[in-house]
C-alpha cells in the first residue's frame, strides 16, 4: 500500500484529526516480518499512512490506523486492503481517505466499521473539530522536519533508527522493552547533546519505550493489578509459559558456566517496577504520557519555533508532566542516556516558556 | 557500619539535632543534620509525585522541627541523590517532582552520599556510638574506650545528646560508674545488661549482642556462644517461645527495648511475627519456609497467608497477641489460614517485623540445598532436572563481561539482532 508524496497532504490532515481525538499520530509506518527463506531477511507486510494511539485511564490502548490516496480509482481495493491489514493489526479504528470514493465503496466501508472520507469529508471533518489550516501546516512542518533528519540519524545509529522503522510497531511490547533499553544503552556513549537529530531520536526511543511499559502496565491492569511485581517480572519474560522456559535456559546456561553473573531479571527491573509502580498508582494522570512526551518531542524537532505549538502546562496536570519525565529519567538512568539529551524537558521551560 | 543502618541513626538522632541550633551543634553536626532531615523529608513526601504548594511543605517539616534552611539544604541533598527534582522560580522552590524509590530501600543512598560528604570525626562516632547504644547502654568509660574517644571529644558528644535527647548519662547506684544510654531505645537503669557487662569484662558484649542483628529470631538451640548464653539466662535479650509440630521454640532478638507501652506492645509483636516465620524456616514438619520476607510481605499485601496444615498450630502466638486469627480454609481439608487483624497497630508491627528481616537479612543454609530439592520435585520438567545432573561433568566456561552482556539480553527475550 506504499503512497506518494501526492498523498502528504491528505495523510496530514488525518493526522491533525487523530491528534484532536486524543491520539498520537505516527505517520508513514511499515509493518514488516521476517522469513528464513533463503536467508534471514525482512519483508515489508504492508505499512500505514498514518497510524494513531490512544491510552485510556485504565492503560488500554487503541490503534487507529489510515489510509490516504490522492487518486480516485480503484476505492474498493484499497478499502479491502486496509480492512485487512485492520485486522491483522487488531486496530479498533480505521480511516480510509481518498481524494473521490464511489457509493459502492462506501456502502462496503459502513459494513466494516471503516470511516470513508473524500477530500471534501475531511476537509469538513477537519472544521467540525476545530482544525485550522494552521493546524494541518504543524503537522508538516513536524513531519518535514523529522524526514530530514532520518539521514543523519540512520549514518550515527542505524540499527536504533531501522528498529524504530521496521521492527517496532511488530514485536510484542515486552520485547520493544528490553530491545529499546538495549539500544539506547548502545547508543548513550555516542549521544552528542548538542545534535539535534541526536537529541530527536533520543525523544522518539524515550516515547516508544514509554509506550511499550504503558501497554504492558495496562496488561498487569486486567491481568492482577493487586501483584503487580510478580505480574510485571512474568510479563517483561513473555508470558507465564515463556517465563518459565527463559528460566529453565537460565538454568542450564548457569550449570554450564557457573558464577558468571547471568540472570534472568534484567538489571533495570527495579527501576523499572518502580516507575510502573508510579504509573499503576495514578492511571488518571499516567495514561496521558505518551501524548505528554510526543509534545515534548514535536516542540524539539521544531526548536520550539512555531508559536501553534500548545504549550505543554495548559494541555497536561502537573503529574502526567511529572510522569513523563519520569520516563526520560528512567532512559537515562537504565540506559545510560546523557541527562542533557532531555535537559529542556527536564526544567519548566519549556512546559512554562515565557 | 553499612550504609542503611548510617541512614537509620541519621533519623534517630535528628529530631535532636534539629531542635538546637548552637556553636557545637553547627560546628560539628552540620552534615548530620542536613542528611537526617534528608531522610526523614524522604518519608514525609514519598509516594507524593508533585508537592506544588512548597509553603505546605515547609509548615509540614516545620512541624517535624526541620526549618525552612535546613529544608533547603535536606532537598538539596535529595535533588543531588536523584530522588526529587526542584522547580524554582526567582530562587524560590515553586514545585518538587519526587522519585523517591517505593519498593527499594531508600535509605542505601542516603547513608552512601552522607558517608561520602567526609563528616567530621564526632558525627562519625556519634552514629557509631548510638548504634552501640541502640543495642544495649554501657558504661562510658567503656564507649570512649571502645571508640578511642578523649574526654573532650566525649563531652561534645554527651552534651549535644543530652540536649537533642538520644544519648543520655546517669550515675550508677551500684558502683558510681557513669552509664551512657538511649532514652530511643531503653529506659533507664539497664541493671541486667550492665551485669552482663560486668560477667564477661574481657569480652566485646556489645559486638556478640549486636550479631544477634545478623540474623533476627535464630532458635537458640544453636546458640553455644557463653555471653549469649547467660543474656538468654538473664532475660537480657527477648526469646519469644511458637510451639508447633516440632515442639517449643524460642528465637532470640537484639535486646532493642523500646520506649513507652505502646512501642513495646509493638515489639513484642514484631517480634512474634518473626519467630513464627522463623519456626516454618527451620522446624516446619511439611515444608520448610524458604524465604520469610516474602511470606511476611504478602501477609501484608493480601491480609491472610495459607493454606497450610501447620498454620492452626504455628500462629497460635501471633493469635493470642491480636495480631491475627486462624480460621480452616474453605475447600481443603486439614488446612487453615492466617487473616491479619489489619489494625493500625498489627500493620505498623508487621512493618516493624519486615524491617526485622531486610535491615540484616541473611539466608543461612547450604546453597545447593536448594538446587537439590529442586531435582527431587515431581512434574513436567523432567529435562532441565537431567541436564542439571549431566551438565555437572561440563567443563566451566570463562565468560567476558561482553559476553555476559549479550547473554543476560538473550535470557530475558531480547532480539538476537541486536546483541
Amino acid at each position: 500500500m506504499a503512497s506518494s508524496d501526492h498523498d502528504l497532504p491528505l495523510k496530514l490532515k488525518v493526522a491533525a484529526s487523530f491528534r484532536r481525538m486524543g491520539y498520537i499520530a505516527f505517520t508513514e509506518v511499515d509493518l514488516c516480518t521476517y522469513t528464513y527463506r533463503e536467508s534471514y531477511k525482512r519483508k515489508q507486510v504492508t505499512d500505514f499512512d498514518v497510524l494513531g494511539i490512544r491510552v485510556d485511564p485504565d492503560l488500554e490502548a487503541f490503534i487507529a490506523v489510515a489510509e490516504c490516496k490522492s487518486v480516485e480509482v480503484r476505492a474498493m481495493e484499497n478499502l479491502l486492503k486496509l480492512h485487512g491489514v485492520q485486522e491483522f493489526f487488531n486496530a479498533h479504528k480505521a480511516y480510509f481517505v481518498q481524494q473521490g470514493i464511489d457509493v459502492n465503496a462506501r456502502e462496503v466501508g459502513a459494513q466494516l466499521g471503516i470511516t470513508c472520507l473524500d477530500a471534501s469529508n475531511i476537509d469538513t471533518l477537519l472544521k467540525s473539530l476545530s482544525l485550522s489550516e494552521q493546524d494541518v501546516a504543524l503537522e508538516g512542518e513536524v513531519y518535514t522536519a523529522r524526514i530530514g533528519m532520518l539521514p543523519a540519524q540512520k549514518k550515527d545509529f542505524a540499527r536504533q533508527t531501522e528498529y524504530l522503522k521496521y521492527d517496532f510497531w511488530t514485536l510484542p511490547d515486552h520485547r520493544n522493552i528490553i530491545n529499546l533499553i538495549r539500544l539506547m544503552g548502545l547508543m548513550a556513549k555516542g549521544v552528542n547533546p548538542a545534535k539535534k537529530d541526536h537529541v530527536v531520536l533520543c525523544y522518539q526511543l524515550a516515547t516508544a519505550l514509554a509506550l511499550s511499559i504503558i501497554r504492558m502496565a495496562g496488561g498487569i491492569v486486567r491481568h492482577n493489578i493487586d501483584d503487580f511485581q510478580e505480574s510485571l517480572l512474568t510479563a517483561l519474560l513473555g508470558g507465564s509459559r515463556e517465563r518459565r522456559d527463559r528460566e529453565v535456559m537460565y538454568d542450564t546456561i548457569a550449570q554450564a558456566v557457573p558464577d558468571a553473573s547471568l540472570s534472568f531479571v534484567p538489571e533495570f527491573f527495579e527501576q523499572l517496577s518502580e516507575l510502573t509502580s508510579r504509573y499503576l498508582s495514578a492511571m488518571t494522570y499516567s495514561h496521558r504520557i505518551i501524548a505528554c512526551l510526543d509534545e515534548m518531542g514535536r516542540h524539539i524537532v521544531l526548536d520550539k519555533k512555531s508559536k501553534d505549538l500548545n504549550k505543554i502546562a495548559d494541555h497536561f496536570h502537573e503529574k502526567t508532566i511529572k510522569f513523563a519525565r519520569d520516563a526520560l529519567y528512567f532512559s537515562c538512568n537504565a540506559c545510560g542516556v546523557p541527562k542533557e539529551v532531555f535537559s529542556s524537558s527536564l526544567t519548566d521551560d519549556m512546559v512554562h516558556p515565557t | 557500619m553499612d550504609k542503611t543502618t548510617v541512614a537509620a541513626r541519621l533519623q534517630d538522632i535528628n529530631e535532636g539535632l534539629v531542635r538546637q541550633s548552637g556553636g557545637l551543634v553547627e560546628s560539628h553536626y552540620r552534615k548530620t543534620k542536613r542528611f537526617g532531615a534528608a531522610a526523614r523529608i524522604c518519608n514525609l513526601i514519598r509516594g507524593q509525585d508533585v508537592v506544588s504548594d512548597y509553603t505546605s511543605l515547609v509548615a509540614a517539616t516545620g512541624e517535624l522541627g526541620i526549618g525552612a534552611d535546613t529544608l533547603d539544604a535536606a532537598l538539596g541533598i535529595l535533588e543531588e541523590i536523584g530522588y526529587v527534582s526542584l522547580h524554582k522560580s526567582g530562587g524560590d522552590i515553586r514545585k518538587i517532582e519526587e522519585r523517591i524509590p517505593l519498593l527499594s530501600d531508600r535509605f542505601e543512598a542516603i547513608g552512601e552520599r552522607w558517608q561520602d560528604s567526609k563528616p567530621s570525626d564526632i558525627e562519625v562516632v556519634t552514629l557509631e556510638m548510638l548504634d552501640d547504644l541502640l543495642v544495649a547502654p554501657n558504661r562510658t568509660r567503656a564507649l570512649c574506650k571502645r571508640h578511642s574517644l578523649d574526654s573532650s571529644s566525649f563531652d561534645i558528644i554527651r552534651d549535644v545528646g543530652n540536649t537533642g535527647e538520644y544519648i543520655k548519662s546517669y550515675t550508677s547506684p551500684k558502683d558510681g560508674s557513669e552509664i551512657a544510654f538511649s532514652p530511643l531505645y531503653h529506659d533507664e537503669n539497664p541493671d541486667k545488661i550492665i551485669q552482663l557487662m560486668d560477667s564477661f569484662p574481657s569480652d566485646d558484649v556489645v559486638a556478640t549482642l549486636r550479631g544477634i542483628r545478623e540474623y533476627q529470631g535464630k532458635p537458640i538451640d544453636a546458640v553455644t556462644d557463653p555471653v549469649l548464653l547467660t543474656a538468654i539466662k538473664t532475660g537480657c535479650i527477648p526469646t519469644p517461645t511458637v510451639t508447633s509440630t516440632n515442639g517449643a521454640k524460642r528465637f532470640m532478638f537484639t535486646p532493642l527495648q523500646g520506649v513507652g507501652k505502646l512501642e513495646k506492645g509493638l515489639l513484642e509483636k514484631a517480634r512474634a511475627i518473626v519467630a513464627c516465620v522463623r519456626y516454618g524456616e527451620h522446624f516446619a514438619g511439611i515444608t520448610k519456609i524458604r524465604f520469610p520476607l516474602v511470606i511476611l510481605q504478602r501477609l501484608k499485601d493480601r491480609k491472610q497467608i495459607g493454606p497450610h496444615s501447620e498454620i492452626s498450630e504455628q500462629y497460635v502466638l501471633l493469635q493470642k497477641l491480636g495480631v491475627g486469627v486462624i480460621q480452616k480454609a474453605i475447600g481443603y481439608t486439614g488446612r487453615y489460614m492466617f487473616h491479619l487483624l489489619d489494625t493500625d497497630e498489627n500493620l505498623r508491627s508487621l512493618d516493624m517485623a519486615i524491617e526485622y528481616l531486610t535491615v540484616k537479612e541473611i539466608v543461612k543454609g547450604d546453597p545447593n540445598e536448594a538446587g537439590a530439592k529442586q531435582l527431587m520435585l515431581p512434574g513436567s520438567y523432567a529435562s532441565p532436572t537431567k541436564t542439571r545432573m549431566e551438565l555437572k561433568s561440563l567443563r566451566e566456561t570463562k565468560l567476558s563481561s561482553s559476553s555476559i552482556s549479550k547473554l543476560n539480553h538473550l535470557i530475558i527475550g531480547g532480539s538476537s539482532g541486536i546483541v
